[in-house]
């Protein structure tokens, strides 16, 4: 594979790959560095990447395994205080965020890792269900349960949330 | 048009929507005529929609050949500086042990407190002395000797042997 064909076949999945990068580690500088990584190591064994018949797949499988590796090794440091009770955002707190879009993302961000994921390559990236299980190494029925579940939470906090909205709106008009 | 909106917003939060339906809802989400029982659900799409937007990878540059020269030239350049520095540094370490050693093994001799530190003269001085302790020696065992000479001379037996006889003599003479 020449400069050409690794532009052509690698490359066109760069914000793929570092979008997965970005939603299992939430650093953009970590995720940056990573994807960086990630590249020099196809561009030195591209002779190989030849034969892969599903690129794709094959690349946000390589992320991922770098990204598990990569929290594997680091500590863990987001540690929440004993005592804290999370009680969601209150509608106080939602005005805060610079716009609603945020508020979801942050939503999405607080999904278990495989559900953050498997929504994320579902809905953003809009891949099939087979390749999902590919990606993440799992049945089809898996991902589907998965997907189920965050998009049900999803459903749950966004109702919640408009209801909180429309309790503070009655109680301060 | 809603209710068949609900029904596929339902399949989908439920995770059992269909590609075709998915593609339904992100298209009744991207315009402007959503029904306001629905609103609630518009930002979560738009969401999806602005992260494959605005998440845009760093641009890679394929290392050319010549850039990777210059990497392995670099790479080689500061491996031997790092070894030059990793010898300089076990020399600036190692030098004064073995000055130490140098000067542990240095010719020193202290005589009457004086330091010698030239090996043939205090050789030279070690024979001088020994002549001397020599000479000494050889001077007492001559005291000796004469010690010797003077107690046979002074011999307690011997005189008074020697002075019966004497007077046996004197009297045989006055006889």
């Amino acid at each position: 594979m020449n400069a050409h064909q690794f532009q052509q076949h690698i490359l066109c999945y760069s914000d793929q790959i570092y979008r997965m990068a970005l939603s299992m580690l939430k650093d953009e500088n970590k995720a940056k560095d990573l994807y960086q990584d990630l590249m020099m190591r196809l561009w030195e064994r591209r002779q190989q990447l030849d034969g892969i018949a599903n690129r794709r797949a094959f690349l946000l499988t390589s992320m991922r395994n770098m990204c598990i590796d990569k929290l594997r090794k680091e500590p863990v440091t987001e540690e929440i205080p004993a005592g804290t009770v999370d009680l969601g955002p209150n509608p106080h707190q939602i005005a805060e965020y610079s716009d609603t879009l945020n508020y979801l993302h942050q939503l999405i961000d607080e999904l278990p890792e495989m559900q953050r994921i498997i929504i994320r390559l579902k809905d953003v990236e809009e891949l099939d269900t087979w390749e999902i299980a590919r990606i993440v190494s799992m049945t089809e029925n898996a991902v589907a349960v998965n997907l189920s579940r965050a998009r049900k939470k999803l459903r749950e906090k966004i109702v919640a949330n408009q209801q909180k909205e429309k309790n503070y709106d009655e109680q301060y008009r | 048009m809603t209710n068949n909106i609900d029904d596929i917003l339902n399949h989908y939060f439920e995770g059992i929507s269909t590609a075709g339906e998915d593609k339904i809802l992100k298209d009744y989400f991207r315009g402007h005529q959503v029904a306001p029982q629905h609103e609630m659900y518009k930002p979560l799409f738009d969401q999806f929609d602005q992260e494959r937007e605005s998440m845009i990878a760093p641009r890679f540059v394929i290392p050319t050949a010549g850039e990777k020269g210059k990497r392995r030239a670099l790479r080689s350049l500061w491996i031997a500086s790092a070894g030059v520095a990793a010898v300089l540094l076990l020399c600036i370490l190692l030098l004064p042990f073995k000055d130490a050693r140098d000067t542990q093994q240095e010719y020193v001799v202290i005589v009457n407190g004086k330091k010698i530190s030239d090996p043939q003269k205090a050789k030279e001085y070690a024979e001088a002395m020994f002549t001397q302790a020599c000479a000494i020696k050889k001077e007492n065992y001559q005291s000796l000797g004469k010690a010797k000479e003077m107690q046979e001379m002074y011999n307690a037996a011997k005189i008074i042997g020697e002075a019966k006889k004497g007077t046996y003599l004197l009297t045989t003479r006055n006889q």
